[in-house]
């Protein structure tokens, strides 16, 4: 494997775990009472675009692993 | 509890903002890297809206290609994070300013530029300034400022703010001012100096009241006596235990022109906020050298507004913490979050008004959520009537910290309880951004020692090597003049026929300097036209050979100026020059020699001189009767002699040997008194 690809795997994997700090925050804050009423759809936004960016570098480790 | 915890919150998304961020920085890398469809692979993750959005940052092409994302107004996820953060701050701050989301017009605002709507945020604000005046306005905003300024500079489309907004977001001191992104250096080139301190007087009714023992709150009381004029003080005190402690007190910034004279103006708060060098922390340092403080000696170091900024910026310079020991800085409403001592001993209290906008300059204000300075001791208040600006004067910390802050008074007077003792010595200063000139300089009061002279004159004007000049001119006596990158030499040469001292043949030679303060590029040749009691800019005479003893021991008793004795003579015949100054033995020295060429009508010949005489500069003026001729150009050449003197060696390091000159003035009838020079001093 690759450096640059170790790399996007490593930082694909990273940002799945910022999705589940991201929702863990979000269900601290609602469990403490204290969530404003914007912050669960913004967070679920980021949430999602975070698992999804996760896809999108998996995908181009792959295309690098692939060249070989 | 509710603040802290969204505080908390905001603090951990922030750092996921920063890691994403990152990823983006190390995907961009390594598009370099690779293959055609690797690089479609990782186009898409950098541009992904779904994903990490318009992510391509760092280095130069990263960084042009993200400021051309955010002029087409592409967001990227690590942005929106970070206002994510900025946002659970504002949350926080409400906590604990309530008033925020309950007054109309900030829930307003709040919400205009967290959903990006610039022009109705805009509306807001002209708004609330004419329903409710600028000081009611900027204090309502003031808890919340720094944090709307950096939401608005993530995600605007001015893409040279989003540093700014990062900074803000992420706890780092911000490089360049949220509004346009101009770099915050820019304000800071204005200040400039080595700054000076000197020893004044204080007006018996200030005098009055300076308490006669040191603690937490006399000290901020003398800072409210000095205002912001320019002044500091510096007190010694007798600790309970005997020993000799000393306390800096240091104010904030004047109210007037934005670039002055004194290290306390607007261009002085900026770089005292932004740099940790300048002008006010140079003049401090010099007070407290004046004042004796002997090395060691252990010093608390109280400032208020640019005077806390300042005195941080003593605290975190190693070479000063190393001279002397900083045990206590007392900072009040001061930017100084981004400051770190140089002594992880010494101990910090920072005082701050929540509706102050001043401390929160620096990036960090009441939503601030990173515990940059743990060890510090931060009280940061709040007080929902307070108005800005009258909360950030120095008087109402005072009586805020007298009359309501009760416990923090007192566990920051314990934290002094080594500098709580009779005040055994105590001066004031008036700092300035340079050495300032004698009052009324150049119209100095000249002591009526004079001598009258009748003969001829001619002075060469050259341009000389600038390195050796400057090696010749030293320190103290004025900056040289540059022509072009080279130094402006003078080779004069006079013929006395009758005067005070006898007749006598003289030559000098002497370099063209600015006055001893400050150097005026322009102006210096514009002056030249004024009469020499209005010139700053003078000859600094570096060798002068004259014909007899008494001159030259006049030369060098009475005008400190160089004096040798030789056989020198100087004749003028028919157009032609001839001035040859040979040693003793008949060892040729210099000779000038050839035709002047054209002359034009020139104004009186008068020159200043710099000299040193004992300790302080003298300044002499020699007042010349006799029609002045100038000679562009002319075809005059200067000869230096091959011999190891003093003279010929300067000559040779000067370049000037077989020189020509830029141009000449000649007196053929000239008459002259030199007055006895006046000490440059400030005493």
């Amino acid at each position: 494997m690759s450096k640059p690809s170790q790399t996007l795997r490593a930082d694909a994997a990273e940002l799945a775990e910022h999705a589940i700090r991201l929702r863990d925050i979000a269900s601290r804050l609602r469990r403490e009472g204290i969530a404003p009423s914007w912050l669960d759809p913004v967070l679920t936004g980021q949430i999602i675009r975070c698992a999804v960016a996760s896809g999108h570098l998996d995908e181009a480790a792959r295309r690098l692993e692939a060249r070989g | 509890m509710k603040e802290a915890v969204l505080k908390e919150a905001a603090a951990e998304i922030a750092g996921i903002a920063a890691r994403i961020r990152a990823i983006g920085e190390r995907t961009t890398a390594a598009l370099a890297r690779a293959d055609l469809r690797g690089r479609l692979a990782l186009a898409r993750a950098l541009t992904s809206p779904r994903g990490l959005g318009w992510a391509v940052c760092g280095g130069r092409a990263g960084e042009f290609a993200a400021r051309a994302g955010g002029v087409a107004g592409a967001e990227s996820l690590a942005e929106l994070v970070a206002v994510t953060s900025l946002r659970l701050r504002i949350e926080a701050v409400a906590v604990g300013h309530p008033e925020l989301f309950k007054d109309d017009d900030t829930r307003a605002l709040i919400d205009a530029v967290t959903s990006d709507r610039d022009l109705a945020a805009v509306r807001i604000l002209r708004g609330m300034f004419a329903r409710r005046g600028a000081s009611e306005t900027v204090s309502a905003i003031a808890p919340i400022a720094m944090e709307l300024l950096a939401v608005r500079a993530l995600i605007d489309e001015n893409p040279f703010n989003d540093g700014s907004g990062w900074g803000v977001a992420v706890g780092r001191a911000p490089r360049s001012e949220p509004l346009f992104g101009l770099d915050t250096r820019l304000v800071t080139r204005w200040d400039r100096g080595e700054g000076a301190a000197y020893r004044i007087a204080l007006p018996p009714g200030e005098r009055a009241g300076i308490a006669s023992r040191g603690s937490v709150l006399a000290f901020l009381e003398a800072i409210a006596v000095l205002r912001t004029n320019g002044r500091i003080m510096l007190q010694e005190i007798e600790g309970p235990d005997g020993r000799l402690r000393y306390a800096v007190l240091a104010p904030g910034m004047g109210f007037g022109s934005p670039v002055n004279d004194s290290p306390q103006d607007f261009v002085g708060a900026g770089r005292n906020t932004i740099l940790g060098d300048s002008p006010y922390v140079r003049a401090l340092a010099k007070a407290i050298a004046d004042f004796g403080v002997p090395e060691g000696a252990e010093l608390v170091l109280v400032g208020h507004s640019e005077g806390g900024a300042a005195v941080m910026n003593l605290a975190q310079d190693a070479a000063f913490c190393a001279r002397y020991r900083v045990t206590h800085v007392v900072s009040v409403g001061a930017p100084i979050d981004f400051k770190i001592c140089a002594d992880p001993r010494t101990w910090v209290a920072s005082i701050t008004n929540q509706h102050d906008i001043v401390p929160t300059l620096d990036g960090m204000g009441a939503g601030n959520c990173f515990d940059l300075h743990p060890d510090w001791y931060v009280v940061d208040y709040t007080n929902p009537s307070h108005r800005f600006p009258q909360c950030h004067d120095i008087q109402v910390y005072l009586d805020d910290l007298r009359d309501d802050l009760h416990e923090e008074r007192e566990h920051i007077e314990r934290r002094l309880s080594a500098f709580h003792g009779p005040v055994t010595r105590c001066q004031a200063y008036r700092l300035w951004d340079r050495r300032q000139a004698p009052p009324g300089f150049p119209f100095l009061t000249v002591p009526s020692s004079q001598r009258h002279c009748e003969g001829s004159a001619l002075v060469a004007f050259f341009a000389a090597d600038a390195d050796a000049a400057a090696r010749l001119a030293g320190p103290g006596l004025g900056q040289l003049v540059r022509l072009g990158g080279r130094a402006v030499v003078t080779v004069s040469a006079y013929s006395y026929r009758a005067g005070s001292l006898g007749a006598h043949d003289e030559v000098s030679v002497g370099l063209l300097v600015h006055d001893p303060w400050r150097a005026r590029p322009l102006k210096v040749w514009t002056e030249l036209l004024a009469e020499a009691d209005r010139r700053r800019s003078g000859v600094h005479v570096v060798a002068r050979v004259v014909s007899t003893e008494e001159a030259a021991r006049a030369g060098r008793e009475v005008w400190g100026l160089p004096g040798l004795t030789g056989r020198v003579t100087v004749g003028r015949k028919r157009g032609r020059v001839a001035a040859a100054v040979h040693d003793h033995h008949g060892t040729p020295l210099l000779a000038l020699a050839g035709r002047l060429g054209p002359g034009l009508p020139s104004p009186r010949m008068d020159q200043v001189l710099y000299s040193r005489l004992g300790e302080h500069p003298l300044r002499s003026h020699v007042e010349v009767d006799g029609h002045t001729t100038a000679h562009p150009l002319p075809p005059v050449r200067l000869r230096a002699g091959s011999s190891g003197h003093p003279v010929a060696r300067l000559l040779r390091e000067l370049g000037l040997d077989g020189a020509t000159p830029l141009a000449a003035l000649s007196v053929p009838r000239y008459r002259a008194r030199l007055g006895a020079g006046t000490p440059l001093t400030n005493d």
